[in-house]
């Protein structure tokens, strides 16, 4: 059976013409081509409702083609596209977007008080917290376990670079405010280039910052903010292979035996901000709260000066070959090796061929 | 080579873009079935689907050397726990650890405090974590930054060297991040690449926008050759304005919102000369081809009125391995993005048996 033709919601001439308009020039109007139309025809096929079926092949709506994608943007497109969520309420993609959780008492007319209009009232009547609960977290309908983490706000970056201005480390802030190390470290350099920008009377985007925030989830700043986990310990590559080892029953079998049958460090040490298991013992033992503070500052001390021996020993031994400074490049000497086999040039590199770029690794 | 029709509505693929097309596609997206496949069948399917979404544009070679069966995880770890025990617990009874607290002790009286209360977490979802060696390119990273609409726009934005990685233009859009790089791009070109196109002319001039140009075009007349650098680059007339340029408010007194009565329209330039404010009193002595002495796009009205690109909210989310500040259009790579137990950090519309399938698929003869 040839395909049927099936009524269109497209801007053809038929729509725009409205259907009382009656004029001999109708047909010439029209495009000849036009098969949404009924025009009078004086054919000998009069009473036959189907058209010529070579007029008929050339204009199938298929869903999933372009006809398609055009009623799915008119139908869905106006759902899908928000370009500024209130209330931090993000939408992502679903195939059925939730409803906003809205009081209906409060939207009727009574209730509603003088000077506020109606779209005011009918934003006041959502219950905006259990909206962003219902609202979904994952931007993938077909995948739900991969969920969007909120950012931090700008006066929660803000509040990150004044502790650092306080001469608070950035562990301390970390631990303050239950963001990464490696975050706190970011915000505080780019806060850096911000203040600069703004010293320089460079404009800033902030107006795009905004709008893209209102359209995620943004942890707030609050005295204690849970914004995520900062005892994140990274699942070491030799704890994925198994190990058989004998123990005496008797004997207890703590993280650190563990740790040594493995051979890598115990979880206690290599735990981002493993000072804390410290202040949690301290904080068993009943020790008190000025007690606390003192031990920790004298841990920060030790370790800024460990810090600082460190890089000292480093630029030491860079600096300990000859330099040698041309215009275009500073040569360090050092002792080589010449004697043994293959090691007196070193091996030339591939990225040296033709054809094949070379690709930095690090910038420093 | 790459493909070039990418949005194809005939067999919808997702890909990473905010295109209309590829949301529609992305919307009706449905995984294929494992139904009377065998397990290679599946495999290959899961491989096909999952490489059209992750760096379609990286030859099936580049992405295979790219490849590393080792997948990053993290457990979150209880300090509190941790300070009570030794971990030996784990370990207790008969090597497997002691049970944990029966469904029916839970949240009663006198067992709050065990350490053993803690329910089972969730699987870490490692397979998830396939494709976390593309997380580490550059164009990748400016996608997901919100900074492009697009992978294969970052990508364009990179191989034109309008990246800068440690403030170094780095033009290999291939580059592997690091962990602490920071990126940055020129807010503008992001302002433009993620908002919605503008498409209104520079139409009427408000008076202190007139007395900004006047200024600007003196200046520019009295040097020798600035003029001419003048015309090719916004920069001077923005530069004389620099005042305008902190002031927000300022911005768009002298951008193009004017009210109708001052001001002239496009078709008589001329008339700029006559034109007389009507608070100041104040002549205006524009030359005829003040016209080209004005931007392209005028730059302080994207600052102000900045709207996102359509359905940009649909992906609007930022990955916790990055840092962004859209202020500045910079962001840090904090460190390799990693699985924990209940999610894992690369975006992906594909679900754990169908990442496993292609997961395995890369793992042969390896």
């Amino acid at each position: 059976m040839p395909p049927r033709l099936r009524p269109s919601n497209l801007p053809s001439a038929s729509n725009v013409i409205p259907q009382s308009f009656s004029s001999p020039l109708l047909p010439f109007l029209l495009p000849s081509y036009h098969i949404y139309t009924q025009t009078p025809s004086s054919s000998s096929r009069n009473f036959s409702t189907s058209k010529p079926s070579y007029r008929r092949a050339r204009f199938e709506k298929t869903p999933g083609t372009r006809n398609g994608f055009i009623d799915w943007m008119k139908k869905y497109g106006p759902k899908l596209n928000v370009p500024s969520p209130l209330n931090n309420v993000p939408v992502y993609l679903t195939r059925d977007p939730p409803k906003l959780p809205t009081d209906k008492q409060a939207l009727k007319p009574k209730q509603r008080k003088n000077g506020i209009s109606r779209k005011q009232a009918q934003r006041d009547a959502v219950d905006w917290e259990a909206a962003a609960k219902r609202s979904t977290i994952s931007p993938f309908p077909t995948n739900p376990s991969f969920k969007a983490h909120p950012v931090i706000s700008t006066e929660f970056r803000e509040q990150i670079y004044l502790r650092m201005k306080a001469d608070r480390s950035v562990r301390r802030i970390s631990a303050e405010l239950n963001c990464e190390l490696e975050r706190v470290a970011a915000v505080i350099r780019l806060k850096e280039i911000e203040n600069r920008w703004i010293a320089e009377n460079r404009p800033l985007c902030t107006e795009m910052q905004k709008r893209v925030h209102a359209m995620m989830r943004v942890t707030q700043y609050t005295p204690f903010p849970q914004h995520e986990s900062i005892t994140d310990l990274r699942i070491h590559s030799a704890t994925n292979n198994q190990l058989f080892l004998a123990v005496p029953e008797s004997m207890p079998f703590n993280r650190k035996d563990a740790a040594d049958a493995l051979g890598i460090l115990p979880a206690d040490v290599r735990m981002p901000h493993s000072e804390l298991i410290e202040v949690e013992r301290m904080k068993e033992a009943g020790v008190e709260v000025q007690e606390m503070i003192k031990v920790e500052t004298e841990r920060e001390q030790r370790e800024a000066e460990e810090a600082k021996a460190k890089r000292e020993r480093r630029e030491k031994r860079l600096g300990a070959g000859k330099v040698v400074e041309t215009e275009r490049f500073r040569f360090r000497l050092k002792p080589a090796n010449a004697a043994a086999v293959g090691h007196r040039y070193g091996v030339p590199a591939e990225d040296r061929k033709r054809g094949i770029n070379k690709i930095p690794t690090r910038v420093v | 080579m790459a493909r070039t029709k990418i949005f194809a509505l005939k067999r919808p693929y997702p890909r990473q873009s905010w295109n209309k097309q590829a949301v529609y596609n992305l919307f009706r997206y449905r995984q294929p079935t494992t139904n009377r496949r065998t397990f290679y069948q599946q495999k290959f399917r899961a491989k096909q689907e999952t490489r059209r979404f992750h760096g379609e544009y990286l030859t099936e070679r580049k992405w295979n050397s790219m490849f590393r069966h080792t997948l990053r995880g993290v457990v979150r770890m209880n300090p509190k726990e941790m300070a009570m025990g030794d971990g030996s617990a784990v370990v207790a009874g008969r090597g497997t650890g002691m049970d944990l607290l029966p469904t029916r002790f839970m949240g009663k009286e006198g067992y709050e405090e065990s350490v053993f209360t803690h329910v089972r977490n969730a699987a870490i979802p490692f397979s998830q974590m396939t494709f976390a060696p593309l997380e580490r390119r550059l164009d990748t990273a400016v996608y997901r930054a919100l900074f492009a609409s697009s992978v294969r726009q970052a990508r364009m934005m990179c191989l034109h060297g309008k990246v800068l990685v440690n403030g170094v233009k780095m033009p290999h859009a291939g580059y592997m991040l690091n962990p602490g790089d920071m990126f940055s791009i020129d807010p503008l070109l992001v302002m433009r690449a993620i908002g919605d196109p503008q498409r209104a002319t520079f139409k009427q001039l408000s008076t202190q926008a007139k007395s900004d140009l006047q200024k600007a075009i003196e200046e520019a007349q009295s040097k020798t050759k600035s003029s001419t650098f003048l015309k090719s680059s916004n920069k001077k007339v923005i530069a004389a304005n620099a005042d305008a340029e902190v002031d927000t408010e300022t911005f768009t007194a002298a951008g193009v919102k004017s009210t109708s009565a001052e001001g002239e329209t496009e078709g008589e330039p001329a008339k700029a000369e006559e034109e007389e404010s009507t608070g100041g009193k104040k002549k205006f002595h524009l030359p005829s081809d003040w016209r080209s002495y004005l931007p392209k796009h005028p730059r302080w009205k994207i600052y102000d009125q900045w709207q996102p690109k359509r359905f940009m909210n649909l992906f609007a989310f930022v990955p916790r391995y990055l840092e962004v500040n859209h202020n500045i259009c910079h962001a840090v790579y904090l460190r390799h993005p990693v699985a924990r137990s209940g999610g894992a950090e690369v975006p992906n519309p594909f679900n754990d048996e169908m990442m496993q399938l292609a997961y395995t698929w890369y793992l042969r003869r390896r």
